[in-house]
């Protein structure tokens, strides 16, 4: 853009210039011819020739630098015809355009009232030394199905439709669409937000990822690393939807401060439907931040979320290895502590840059656990509901590194806690673990313009009891169309 | 009965001295770039308290959509920035996140100065292919001096 301004500048120039060369060059031509015949005759009639000639040449010449004028000016007009019609030299334009006309009058908008389109297209590529049909964490309630490291091989990424506009002067409108590799299509997002509340006031309502964390309210494409953090998997399932209202009050204050509150269905892991009028989620959380100095910001907060469950069911084995069917009623109380820290030499990102983030689960659940089972005797379905407690914990932490514009490299430590789980009178039949699942994560990307990123990761796996699995992912994101910015 | 409308006119008389008499509150405006700082700091004197969003050091586009600039929009009275999509990867997430509707866009809170200046080079093809095209134009308007007071003259005005 930068070297286009100069480009523009430069042939403004050149068009100007080149009739003063040619103007120089003529007068040169002329003192030759007019001084070499003046010595050689003073033929009258040769000179009044010669004059016509002359006054020839200068009709010419005056032709063709009127009509290179008037080439420039309508080259002049035609880019301003598209721009608003403007004085042009503004110091001594005393009658300048009437403000108020023109406010409002840029282009703004995209499409006309059509929303903005964004596109993101990824695909990975996973070479995983152990089975993924096998990948559990170990100790650990398992969160649905988009937990895991995903299958074998080449496969579709999730791609994502996203279209936004504001509704109105009050409202913004966005809707997120996910299209899984197994061709359903999901709405990831779909919300309304108010855009014109007083007092830094904020409403969200329908489905949006909720405020918890920090990780949670952004989508996987901005995400550093292939896959989501081990306790975002373990205590979300991956990412918490949240279907419901969500209120965020930004304190008058020079520094960050921001209290929010949600209720929501809490259909989403760890809570279930419920076929309950209530809300299902409730959940509060803060944030603060600021700079240190041009160079440094961050980020902190604290988030607390409850969610109801009925009948959570899955499936694992029990201490005599047999198939057996678990189902949780109860309640689920959550906490989590987050941080994000950046560092860009005078705020200037583009060249160097690192960002430090980590944040801390810890998940009480109470409530009745049914274990059921086939009895191989043949004599039907055995089942035998007990008290459920169980106090989880876990953390990651990540560093990127962008060492050159376009590179980054990163480092990511996942740990889990299985800490105590304790299913009272079933406990002969369940056997709780004391295993740590951890994992490590070091990844490389490139991104040759702000639209494409590819990116090389491997992980050292052992989220599994005793098991160590190798993986390697290769990825690539794309983002077509309406780029949005991306939170902090 | 004529009593208390008299205390009512007193205290009434006594309120609006306070008023008129109170430091006045100076508008706070959230300057995008320095250029339009120093520009607003001309024009409006001690009449403004002007926060800088950016430094000359960052550059323009590449800005993260950090805390504390949510917290200054947040508070805002008046945003002045360039417009024409230079701000485009970092301001509107900044309007969005500070539940501030006087500054939103078409708002009489926010001033972009490239609305009143002709802009150069606006493109009749927009692919991404040609690059990170400016749909609206070059937005570096602040390369021409002459810009300078013609959007001087509008934000005097606005």
């Amino acid at each position: 853009m930068r070297a286009g301004c100069r480009k523009d500048h430069l042939m403004l120039n050149q068009v100007s210039r080149q009739p003063g060369l040619r103007l120089l060059a003529l007068a040169c031509a002329l003192s030759c011819t007019l001084t070499l015949p003046a010595q050689a005759a003073d033929d009258s009639a040769a000179l009044t020739q010669l004059r016509r000639q002359i006054d020839d040449m200068r009709q010419e010449y005056e032709a063709r630098l009127k009509a290179l004028e008037a080439r420039l000016e309508q080259a002049r007009s035609s880019s301003a015809a598209s721009a608003q019609p403007v004085a042009e030299a503004a110091p001594q334009a005393t009658p300048a355009p009437a403000p108020a006309a023109q406010a409002g009058t840029s282009r703004a908008g995209n499409n006309s009232f059509n929303p903005a389109i964004a596109v993101i297209l990824s695909g990975t590529y996973a070479g995983l030394s152990k089975d993924p049909g096998t990948w559990q964490l170990s100790g650990f309630v398992p969160g649905g199905d988009e937990v895991g490291p995903g299958a074998r091989g080449f496969s579709l990424g999730e791609s994502e439709i996203g279209l936004s506009a504001n509704i109105d002067s009050w409202l913004y409108g966005s809707l997120t669409l996910a299209v899984s590799p197994e061709d359903t299509i999901a709405a990831e997002e779909a919300f309304v937000q108010t855009t014109a509340l007083p007092n830094g006031l904020k409403l969200k309502v329908g489905r949006f990822f909720g405020g918890q964390g920090y990780l949670n309210e952004q989508h996987a494409h901005t995400w550093d690393f292939v896959d989501a953090p081990l306790a975002y998997q373990a205590f979300f399932g991956g990412q918490y939807k949240q279907e419901g209202v969500q209120a965020k009050w930004l304190l008058p204050t020079d520094q960050f401060i921001e209290l929010g509150a949600e209720l929501g269905n809490g259909h989403s892991f760890p809570g279930t439907d419920r076929n309950r009028n209530g809300a299902g989620a409730v959940s509060l959380f803060a944030h603060t931040g600021g700079d240190v100095g041009d160079s440094h910001s961050w980020r902190a907060g604290v988030s607390w979320l409850r969610t109801q469950a009925q009948n959570r069911t899955w499936d694992s084995t029990d201490a005599l290895d047999q198939e057996v069917t678990n189902a949780v009623t109860g309640q689920s109380r959550l906490w989590v502590v987050d941080g994000v820290w950046k560092w860009a030499p005078n705020g200037n990102a583009t060249r160097t840059s690192f960002k430090l983030q980590g944040e801390y689960f810890r998940r009480t659940e109470t409530g009745d656990l049914t274990y059921a089972f086939a009895d191989p005797a043949g004599l039907g379905l055995t089942a035998n509901t007990d008290g459920y407690r169980s106090a989880q914990s876990g953390w990651y932490m990540q560093g990127v590194y962008q060492f050159a514009p376009g590179w980054r490299v990163g480092l990511r430590h996942d740990q889990l806690d299985s800490g105590t789980v304790d299913y009272k009178g079933n406990a002969a039949k369940l056997l709780a673990t004391d295993y740590k699942p951890q994992r490590q994560s070091l990844m490389l990307d490139r991104s040759p313009s702000e639209f494409q990123r590819w990116r090389i990761q491997l992980s050292d796996d052992r989220a599994r009891e005793g098991v160590r699995d190798s993986q390697i992912f290769l990825q690539y994101q794309m983002s077509l169309g309406a780029h949005g910015a991306h939170s902090f | 009965m004529s009593k208390h409308a008299e205390q009512w006119r007193l205290l009434a008389a006594g309120l609006a001295v306070l008023a008129l008499s109170g430091p006045a509150q100076a508008l706070k405006v959230f300057a995008c770039e320095p250029e339009w700082a120093a520009l607003t700091r001309e024009l409006a004197g001690d009449q403004a308290t002007i926060y800088t969003a950016t430094n000359a050091l960052q550059d323009p586009h590449q800005v993260q959509a950090k805390p504390s600039l949510i917290a200054a929009v947040r508070n805002a009275d008046l945003l002045v920035c360039t417009g024409a999509e230079l701000e485009v990867g970092w301001l509107p997430l900044l309007l969005r996140q500070s539940g501030n509707g006087a500054v939103q866009a078409g708002q009489p809170g926010q001033f972009n100065a490239a609305d009143y200046v002709r802009k150069l080079e606006v493109p009749t093809r927009l692919d991404r292919a040609d690059g990170d095209v400016h749909a609206e134009g070059n937005p570096h308007i602040q390369t021409d001096p002459r810009n300078i007071a013609t959007v001087a003259q509008a934000l005097g005005n606005f």
